[in-house]
């Protein structure tokens, strides 16, 4: 089945809208009739399997852009409008794409890479019937007319599910970043599985502040819709009040977060912990390891709502692990198990499971592990063997099979939950001429969990810091800009050549 | 330097600028995507230590940071 039919097989014609919040709303059926038409003239312009780029922020115009996209059977390619030129263009080159779907404000910086481009007024002017606006107020009137169109865009149960819906680029442990590719039945098996441990309905509501070029938030528009749930979108998640505002005002029953946002609302709002959210459920956490002072503090603070911490990776479509709220206080510190229909184990050199306490790599099988990464054979045979996701995190188990993560992901550094490569930013610095050497490390930050700080070896004294930063804005997306820089002699080095970055960690802790 | 002033260097320091070629004092910075939340957290820092206020967290609504001059009125009511 096409995910997006899975989607909205039973929602496209509820009679309620799907997307709230203070910037924009539409209905459920509203919403259908313009993918559908999105996917339509995809197909009569791109045919099938075509990559397809999408920019934007958080808006109707990218859910139904997505939706459209995978609906066509073409792959779309999501990505964040804060990536840089250089980054976007080798992505845009990798996948051959001719067609990106961009937001009105970042048309200018990125057209030029694409045969076409359309932006929030161009699904509109598609042909269809009874054009209208993407986004509606009225969403009553957007209503009325839509039935028609929309069954005659039949809902393809043949379709294969093997088939990629999208690809999703993350940082990989080299300097470019890595196509994670999903197919339809990835989506299918991991929403399938998400609903059933946070037993959501179409009584639930989520208040979205994650982005959904990431795969994080795009589970939370999967199960959303799947079910028949609505969303409310908020971009402004540092404009702390509008999202406690939200969650009152929309009665919001669920809230998802990485790390840093927890850390941001617990600490940065007074107000936060003493208001009451009477139809709070739930909330979850995934994205990296929330310190345990914060779980408590935010459970003391609201005893009545489940806390969920997850687990999980682009390569596992989102979700691996989650621990049930109950447990939490006896498990504390621990991502859970796996969750319904994935297998995850602690597994030792030889792939045998852990006893208890020992340290192995996390692997995982199950119907959401991705097809692989794309164009890159060798990685994904590395990554994915006898059928198994190894993931690189660390952990052991319990006596009763709680997994307990103690490495994660050595080589990333977790920025407010965004993966980042040290190689990356390292790649950039050097092409300075002045640069002789330079080495990225993640320092411990308050509100982001990590901070950037590069340690830079120049020649000659004329290189300054601003020079540095003002380098790295131009080249790389603004998670990715050293919040710190320090001009050092060299980069200690280990016997054998390698650089010695838990050095530099001490050095950075020694001077703080 | 008036504080006006000292908030337009600031964003248009190295950290911010190459995200506007130029900027009038009523464009939205939210909407132009030069504040996200990293930058948000370091314009908030900015703004404490640069004209030793605080930063309310009641305070935390688009309407006092949208703009240049948006900021501007913000901080000029939180010095008196």
């Amino acid at each position: 089945m096409n995910f997006t039919d899975y989607a909205f097989e039973a929602s496209a014609f509820l009679d309620k809208d799907v997307i709230v919040g203070n910037a924009e709303q539409i209905s459920y059926p509203a919403l259908y009739r313009e993918v559908c038409r999105i996917a339509a003239h995809l197909n009569r312009i791109a045919g099938e399997d075509q990559k397809i780029l999408l920019i934007g922020e958080n808006s109707v115009f990218f859910v139904a852009a997505y939706l459209g996209i995978i609906k066509s059977g073409n792959v779309c390619v999501p990505v964040n409008p804060a990536i840089g030129a250089e980054a976007l263009a080798h992505i845009v080159g990798q996948c051959g794409a001719k067609i990106g779907f961009i937001q009105k404000r970042a048309v200018e910086k990125f057209s030029p890479l694409f045969e076409q481009v359309f932006d929030e007024s161009a699904p509109a002017t598609f042909p269809g019937q009874a054009p209208t606006t993407l986004a509606t107020r009225n969403s009553q009137l957007a209503t009325q007319d839509s039935k028609p169109e929309a069954q005659n865009s039949k809902l393809e149960t043949a379709f294969n599910p093997s088939r990629l819906a999208e690809i999703l680029f993350t940082s990989g442990s080299t300097a470019l970043p890595k196509g994670v590719m999903l197919t339809h039945g990835n989506l299918i098996a991991n929403t399938e599985s998400i609903i059933e441990y946070l037993n959501l309905s179409e009584a639930d509501r989520i208040e979205v502040v994650l982005p959904f070029y990431y795969c994080f938030g795009l589970s939370l528009l999967h199960t959303h819709l799947r079910v028949g749930g609505s969303l409310v979108l908020n971009n402004t998640f540092m404009m702390l009040n509008t999202v406690i505002e939200d969650l009152q005002t929309y009665q919001c029953t669920g809230f998802s977060g990485v790390p840093s946002h927890y850390q941001i609302i617990l600490r940065k709002s007074r107000r936060f912990k003493e208001t009451k959210f009477p139809h709070l459920r739930y909330v979850t956490q995934a994205g990296g390891k929330l310190p345990v002072p914060f779980i408590k503090e935010f459970t003391e603070a609201f005893p009545e709502v489940k806390f969920y911490v997850m687990y999980g990776q682009t390569e596992a479509t989102a979700r691996l692990s989650y621990l049930p709220p109950e447990m939490l206080p006896a498990k504390i510190g621990s991502i859970g198990r796996g969750i319904p229909g994935v297998k995850l184990e602690v597994l030792n050199k030889a792939g045998q499971p852990v006893k208890p306490g020992e340290v192995g790599e996390l692997s995982a099988s199950g119907g959401n592990i991705m097809a692989g990464y794309f164009q890159d054979p060798e990685l994904t045979a590395r990554t994915i063997r006898n059928g198994k996701l190894f993931t690189g995190d660390l952990g052991t188990v319990d006596e009763e099979g709680y997994i307990y993560i103690v490495a994660r992901e050595k080589e990333f550094i977790k920025v407010g939950g965004e993966r980042v490569s040290p190689k990356e930013i390292e790649e950039v610095i050097v092409r300075l001429p002045e640069v002789v050497d330079c080495s990225i490390i993640g320092v411990p930050d308050d509100l982001l969990g990590e901070a950037i700080k590069a340690y830079i070896v120049v020649n000659g004294k004329n290189l300054k810091e601003n020079d540095i930063i003002a380098y790295c804005t131009q080249h790389l997306s603004s998670t990715k800009i050293p919040k710190y820089v320090e001009f050092i002699d060299k980069i200690p080095v280990s016997a054998t050549g390698k650089k010695e970055k838990a050095r530099l960690v001490e050095l950075h802790s020694a001077a703080t | 330097m008036d504080v006006k002033t000292e908030i337009r260097n600031y964003l248009y320091s190295e950290r911010f600028k190459n995200e506007f070629a130029k900027l009038g004092d009523d464009d939205s910075l939210l909407e132009r995507g030069i504040i996200d939340s990293v930058k948000m957290l370091d314009l908030i820092g900015f703004l404490e230590q640069k004209f030793n206020v605080t930063v309310d967290d009641d305070d935390l609504y688009p309407e006092n940071f949208d703009s240049l001059n948006a900021i501007t009125a913000y901080v000029g009511q939180r010095i008196k």
